[in-house]
């Protein structure tokens, strides 16, 4: 079992909601329902890792997938990923935050006081049955409130304590503005180092005489220093916020319970909170693979514009044409197409050529984490494996972090590190490849694992069919969703909703009969 | 004894490029009461040599060449009022997606009564009883309700499940199932894997079952003919094809090494073929795998070898079919 | 990956591409082929594949370019009329010498739509239109004239003489111009027989004018002259006389362009009429033209020498002391062009009426110039046909060309907002849409063009009926455009692109408009047909494009009675089949583009 302490987080999933609204059938349908795509989902991703995500479908696996890349605007829960630091990203909504601190702590008090007073209410119950009804309201207060504190804490951290939260605002305030003029500064010189580059490739090419090239460039490596210097001034102004800041601590220095608050400080983002802009900005370290190769791409463009886009958008060789052209070739060699093809169209390829396409537009990027939602699915049996290989060679190279999602067990089992069975909309359970493969402790994983046909001809094993259909994930049933199909069910099943626990270390299972629980200890 | 003989098939495609030879000479047999899966990649011809059986192919497609015997007679010369006896009565098939074959503005019971007031002559009230039974037969919970629905009521398993008893309801001597699980998951997949396995037990039913997943095959099937650009490559019992044998044909190999397995050691490089399929109308001279194929040598891109028995029961097209002795180097 | 290999596979790519445009030199099969395409090139080549489609594009572009540039070289006139040619039926033989005649010929005289020529050996020769009404028509030569030695053609009549000095008239007698009156029976010197429009008239040689038919439009008055005449001249109006001392005078009561004759002329010996002018040649072969000055008709003033003259509708004809031609005037259809072989060849005599000159030749052949005929033939205002289609052409192409820009410039903006945005404003653009959809069209154009219509000038009455067209056209493109955009939207690619991080404006100008855009050219195309029908419909009906503004569709209008049905076929079937290809031709276009578009329509 490794040990989850030495891996880095690069995205912390928790309570991730996507509820899609359902068209409402007539003028005098009162309910507005929705489909519960993903109802609750926690979970970490490790940097390196492979992640596998396997269910059935209308589990909510793909949702999930584009959920998190924040495709579809998630409905509740937080996102936060760790690949870049703060910083960098400097989001909209910490300035929100910051400006409304009193108020917001104010709101943070009277979300507790509620929680306190549902926590009493639910202690003095005393049928387990009226427990059970309650015990989902007082869930959801407390989670209201630690949300409320969280936003907070993870902003100012220890300073949470503070008497004088306007004094905290302003300084934070003071230091959050000129971290993003920092910003705006950087991003502006990397724009005219790449145009002055341009410049210089293009006449080196042309083969002009050295004086020549300079007295081209004079006008840009002017532009250039200034925004270098520019730079400097806006760090040294930055760096004085900070020091501000610092300096403010000194006076909680050896409280403790400053430094309880100030491990709640968090350098991630809330990609849920992001704007539309920000996001966008951060699509470049989270990319997706399509499972069908042929929908995926635009056929009016040519494969070159096709991986160019991404490149583009963001533009990563401003104004650098041929940098960029032999930047997608090299890309395209690495994903195993021939560069000479970069001006075909993709009706021109075959289906496997196509997911190459797809992979060479998201790796081009150099992004720190992909979704490959059913990458393999829509391929022939033969292509299969040549796009995994593909897959894992650039994982490797590239430092990936994968999330694999696929209805089929046995490509999930080769290629991932940590799987997660997903039912209906939640996770019924999460643990390594080796552990859950050896003892599924969730009846459903247990059913799922003995339905795959194997090749095996010995294999005598009995398979466990499970009864029935899906129910529908608009009314999902009561309780535990799979009981309708459990042949282990029993009557708390129908009732409550089994918490996701950690069994063993990194095992979690949410199920109220687990089973092999006991072989695997 | 075979039911269902094919002798060197050739089904062709007109098209406005050239003819596409889809089925290019293919022979298979299926026993009474046995399974032959047939299982190949998109393109291999699999799907087409069985269509072309009951003649339900495109408007440019055609038999070239090559018998057709089922139940000793050779279905070639039938006449379209036969043909249209055979089809459903002594043959029946089914698709992939289920709800295509089924009518949607008609209820379960209509549809399923149908063949019985025409081909059986019974009464409607009688017709509607045995309806009810045969949902049962394919182990639909509460078949009188599931009766008066219509089929986009129906769940995809529940819809397959009414193909199936469709297919069955005349008794065929011969199923024919094209890819009948591939578009559903696989607990409901193995629901019906299991569901057909003891109709075939209890009614003796041949089946030729089509399908490019090989796990699949391994569950059902007792003979295994492999396709690969229209020609049968490889063509043995289930047993022979699954375990490891001194002779195989080097894509059945490819296909058994290149897909993870759950016994797949995690870590270990998959042996993925290289390449693609090549397109139907720019074959290859020689071996059509040839390639693709990591033993290929120039008598491979030269000539084509034929679908030859190299032992009791297993015919390999491979003019190295010993797998120890084109490993080492022919 | 080194730099180095990077090249490399550029300058593969470089040959590739000079294998595209340059060097084919090489077969390629069809696989090579098609990995070579870019998607435009496969829809261009879908679409030239498509034989029905290229054939209907040739025929538009056929038809395009003749109202493109036929009415830009030739000027429509709005006002013209010309009644001496209505109803020509299409057909060039108005100066088809009979062969029989040709070598024969004595004398020729020429009609409005025909002429009529003598043979030497007295025998009457009619051709050209000679078809007046459904009944009469002047090739009905009556039966025993004898031997002809004097015709005379009117506007729908023949006058002939024979020697015995017996008069015999035929074809159009509305006016009674065919019945000889009683009192000419007895008369016996004749000089000379005179037809004109609608009436006849013989000069003796005793200076006496007999003159009937039209009096009344005529007027012809002759007072004291009578019995001092020595030629008289008559045109669509008047009559003109010389009398036998030379002098000219006005033989109408009424006061006409050419009745005011110039003074101090002289002693002329031969005189001529136009429709609006007079013309007389002196004893010193000086011309004078008189009258309404316009369509160059006196050019003649400068000419010396001349000895005789002969008025046309708008040309005069002289003939010059050395035997020379010359002719000058209106110039439409080459009546005022004197062909060079005529002044090569000895002329005995030359014919000039209407628009046509006949010069007889000593071996008495004919050599003709000036309107041949009408290729489509002339509508009840005498107006050409095919002029009339071509600029009707144009009219009817741009009307239907505009109210299309407006009605898909509309349907994009409501569809593309619609379907972009989604939600309420799609709900409420859409029951708009829907609204507008419901009106019925034609009631609804004619009732407004029949309120508005009546108070507007010509050329904003057209401007309304493209905004009719497109306002009321709409719905149907943004229908289209929205489920367009709809679909496009919701496409894998357009999520793709999102997830590499492209702008949304980036997203729709590159992924849903260029999609869209086809499916527009299409939609436009048919709409563009659908448009020009419709123009055609209203205009018909009389509520569009009005007389004399030619359009297709008001072409027909004059199909909406039965004589023109039967008898003038030209008038209708020509406008119809121009508007029938144009629509039929456009629309199988927008068929062959849909399915060259079309990506599945490959795979057929």
């Amino acid at each position: 079992m490794e040990n989850k302490k030495d891996k880095k987080v690069l995205l912390r999933i928790s309570n991730l909601k996507q509820y899609f609204e359902v068209k409402k059938t007539s003028m005098f349908q009162k309910e507005q329902l929705y489909v519960k795509a993903n109802d609750g989902i926690s979970l970490d991703i490790y940097e390196g890792e492979t992640f596998g995500l396997v269910g059935e479908s209308g589990c909510g696996k793909s949702t999930f997938g584009r959920s998190l890349l924040q495709l579809y605007k998630q409905t509740d829960g937080r996102t936060m990923y760790y690949g870049r630091p703060l910083d960098e990203i400097a989001p909209r909504y910490m300035e929100e935050t910051l400006k409304n601190l009193p108020a917001k702590m104010k709101a943070l008090e009277a979300h507790q006081a509620k929680v306190e007073l549902l926590q009493k209410e639910y202690d003095n119950l005393k049928t387990d049955e009226e427990k059970y009804t309650m015990h989902g309201k007082l869930k959801e207060a407390k989670k209201i409130a630690n949300d409320a504190f969280l936003d907070i804490a993870q902003v100012i951290g220890g300073f949470y304590i503070s008497k004088d939260l306007g004094k905290v605002s302003a300084t934070f305030l003071k230091e959050y503005h000129a971290n993003v003029a920092l910003c705006i500064a950087k991003e502006e010189l990397r724009k005219l180092e790449s145009e002055f580059e341009a410049i210089k490739a293009e006449k080196e090419e042309k083969k002009v005489s050295k004086s020549e090239i300079d007295a081209a460039l004079a006008k840009n490596k002017a532009k250039v220093d200034a925004a270098k210097k520019d730079v400097e001034t806006k760090q040294e102004i930055f760096n004085a916020a900070k020091q501000e800041i610092d300096a403010m601590k000194k006076d909680y220095a050896g409280n403790a319970e400053f430094d309880k608050y100030e491990t709640y400080l968090d350098e991630g983002v809330d990609l849920a909170r992001l704007t539309e802009e920000e996001i966008r900005r951060l699509r470049k370290d989270l990319q997706l693979i399509f499972q069908d190769p042929y929908s995926s791409l635009n056929p009016r463009m040519s494969v070159g514009q096709i991986i160019g886009e991404g490149l583009n958008a963001h533009k990563v060789f401003h104004k650098n044409k041929d940098k960029m052209q032999d930047y997608i070739m090299q890309v395209m060699e690495d994903c195993g197409l021939a560069p000479y093809m970069v001006h075909r169209y993709p009706h021109q390829f075959s289906g496997g050529q196509r997911q190459r396409i797809g992979i060479a537009r998201s790796l081009a990027l150099k992004p720190k984490f992909v979704v490959c939602d059913e990458a393999v699915s829509a391929l022939d049996v033969s292509i299969q494996s040549q796009i995994i290989n593909l897959l894992l060679d650039l994982k490797e190279k590239e430092n990936l972090t994968y999330l694999f999602i696929s209805h089929d067990l046995s490509v999930i089992k080769y290629i991932s590190d940590r799987i997660g069975v997903m039912y209906l909309g939640n996770m019924v359970e999460l643990a390594t490849t080796t552990d859950l493969f050896a003892a599924p402790m969730h009846p459903y994983t247990e059913a799922l694992l003995s339905a795959i046909p194997t090749t095996d001809v010995d294999d005598k094993k009995e398979t466990i069919l499970i009864e029935g259909d899906i129910p529908s994930p608009i009314k999902p049933p009561t309780g535990c969703k799979f009981h309708t199909r459990c042949q282990y069910c029993t009557d708390i099943c129908k009732k409550v909703v089994p918490e996701f626990e950690e069994v063993t270390p990194g095992h979690f299972v949410a199920c109220h009969h687990k089973r092999n629980v006991v072989e695997s200890k | 004894m075979a039911l269902l003989e094919i002798k060197d098939l050739h089904t062709f495609f007109d098209t406005k490029k050239g003819t596409v030879k889809a089925v290019n000479g293919v022979s298979y047999s299926v026993d009474a009461g046995k399974t032959l899966g047939v299982v190949g990649e998109s393109g291999s011809g699999k799907s087409v040599s069985a269509m072309s059986i009951l003649r339900l192919l495109d408007n440019n497609g055609r038999v070239d060449s090559g018998e057709i015997i089922f139940d000793g007679k050779n279905i070639q010369d039938c006449t379209k009022k036969e043909m249209y006896k055979i089809r459903g009565n002594d043959i029946s098939v089914i698709f992939q997606e289920p709800m295509t074959s089924l009518n949607p503005v008609f209820t379960i019971e209509r549809q399923l009564s149908e063949p019985f007031i025409i081909h059986q002559g019974m009464k409607k009230k009688e017709a509607r009883k045995k309806v009810v039974e045969m949902l049962a037969a394919v182990k639909i919970p509460n078949p009188e309700s599931v009766a008066k629905q219509y089929p986009h009521q129906l769940s995809g398993g529940m819809r397959q499940r009414v193909m199936i008893a469709i297919a069955l309801a005349c008794q065929p001597k011969l199923l024919i199932a094209d890819e009948p699980t591939t578009a559903l998951d696989v607990t409901i997949q193995a629901q019906i894997l299991k569901l057909m396995n003891e109709l075939k037990k209890e009614k003796g039913t041949s089946i030729l079952f089509i399908t490019h997943d090989l796990g699949v095959i391994n569950e059902m099937a007792d003979d295994v003919a492999v396709m690969y650009c229209g020609q049968v490559v490889e063509m043995a019992p289930a047993r022979k094809i699954f375990t490891k044998q001194k002779y195989s044909h080097p894509y059945t190999e490819g296909l058994m090494e290149s897909i993870p397995r759950l016994d797949t050691p995690t870590g270990v490089r998959l042996e993925a073929i290289p390449g693609a399929v090549p397109h139907p109308l720019d074959l290859p001279k020689g071996c059509k795998f040839a390639p693709r194929c990591k033993y290929a040598t120039d008598k491979c891109r030269e000539e084509e070898p034929a679908l030859v028995k190299i032992e009791e029961n297993h015919q390999i097209r491979c003019f190295y079919p010993d797998k120890e002795m084109r490993k080492d180097g022919k | 990956m080194s730099k180095e290999n990077n090249k490399k596979s550029k300058r593969s790519h470089v040959s590739l591409l000079g294998l595209l445009f340059g060097n084919r030199n090489k077969q390629l099969s069809f696989l090579e082929e098609e990995q070579l395409q870019s998607p435009i090139r496969t829809i261009i080549k879908n679409f030239v594949a498509n034989k029905v489609a290229m054939t209907s594009l040739f025929m538009f572009i056929f038809i395009f370019l003749g109202v493109l540039i036929y009415p830009a070289v030739n000027k429509i006139d709005l006002s013209y009329q010309e009644q001496t040619q209505q109803n020509v039926s299409p057909g060039f033989n108005m100066m088809k010498v009979p062969k029989k005649l040709q070598g024969n010929i004595k004398e020729i005289s020429i009609g409005a739509t025909f002429s009529v020529g003598l043979s030497n050996d007295g025998e009457v020769f009619v051709w050209g239109k000679s078809k007046i009404t459904s009944v009469i028509d002047v090739k009905n030569i009556p039966d025993n004239m004898g031997n002809v030695v004097q015709i005379a053609a009117g506007a729908d009549h023949v006058l002939a003489m024979n020697d015995k000095g017996e008069l015999f008239a035929w074809g159009n007698s509305r006016n009674k111009q065919c019945a000889i009156p009683d009192n000419l029976k007895q008369v016996t010197n004749i000089k000379r027989i005179y037809s004109g429009y609608q009436c006849s008239a013989v000069v003796t040689e005793d200076g006496m004018v007999y003159f009937w038919g039209n009096t009344g439009i005529m007027d012809f008055k002759i007072g004291d002259y009578q019995g001092q005449i020595d030629k008289i001249a008559i045109n669509s109006q008047g009559v003109l006389g010389l009398t036998k001392d030379g002098q000219v005078v006005s033989l109408t009561a009424n006061e006409l362009a050419f009745s005011r004759i110039p003074e101090g002329m002289g002693k002329a010996v031969d005189i001529a009429l136009t429709a609006q002018t007079g013309a007389a040649v002196t004893e010193d072969g000086k011309v004078y033209v008189w009258g309404n000055k316009s369509k160059n008709i006196h050019d003649g003033e400068t000419l010396e020498g001349v000895v005789a003259i002969q008025g046309g509708r708008f040309h005069y004809t002289a003939t010059l002391a050395n035997g020379d031609i010359v002719s000058w005037g209106q110039e439409a259809f080459g009546q005022a062009k004197v062909p060079s072989k005529v002044n090569k060849a000895n002329i005995s005599a030359v014919y000039t009426g209407y628009y046509q000159n006949y010069a007889i030749t000593e071996k008495g052949n004919a050599i003709t110039w000036g309107l041949k005929g009408y290729i489509l033939g002339t509508d009840n205002y005498g107006r050409d046909v095919l002029s009339r289609i071509m600029h009707g052409g144009r009219m009817t192409m741009s009307i239907g060309a505009i109210a299309i820009i407006i009605s898909i410039t509309i349907g994009i903006i409501v569809g593309g907002v619609s379907g972009y945005f989604g939600g309420k404003i799609d709900m409420i653009l859409m029951r708009i849409a829907e609204i507008v959809y419901a009106l019925p069209f034609l009631p609804f154009a004619m009732t407004l063009s029949a309120i508005i219509g009546n108070r507007i000038s010509e050329t904003q009455r057209i401007a309304l009926i493209m905004v009719i067209l497109g306002l009321l056209s709409w719905p149907g493109d943004a229908r289209l455009v929205r489920a367009q955009v709809l679909a496009e939207r919701n496409k894998e690619f357009v999520t793709a692109a999102r997830a590499v991080g492209v702008k949304q404006k980036s997203i729709i100008f590159r992924h849903i408009i260029p999609n869209v855009v086809s499916v527009i050219i299409v939609s436009a195309t048919l709409g563009f047909a659908s448009a020009m029908l419709t123009e055609s419909g209203l205009s018909f009906l009389g509520f569009g494009v009005r007389e004399p503004r030619p359009t297709w569709g008001n072409m027909l209008n004059g199909a909406q009675s039965s004589t023109v049905i039967l008898q003038y076929w030209w008038r209708w079937v020509f406008p119809s089949i121009a508007l029938g290809l144009a629509t039929i031709s456009i629309n199988l276009i927008g068929d062959g583009l849909r399915d060259a578009v079309d990506p599945k329509a490959n795979e057929r």
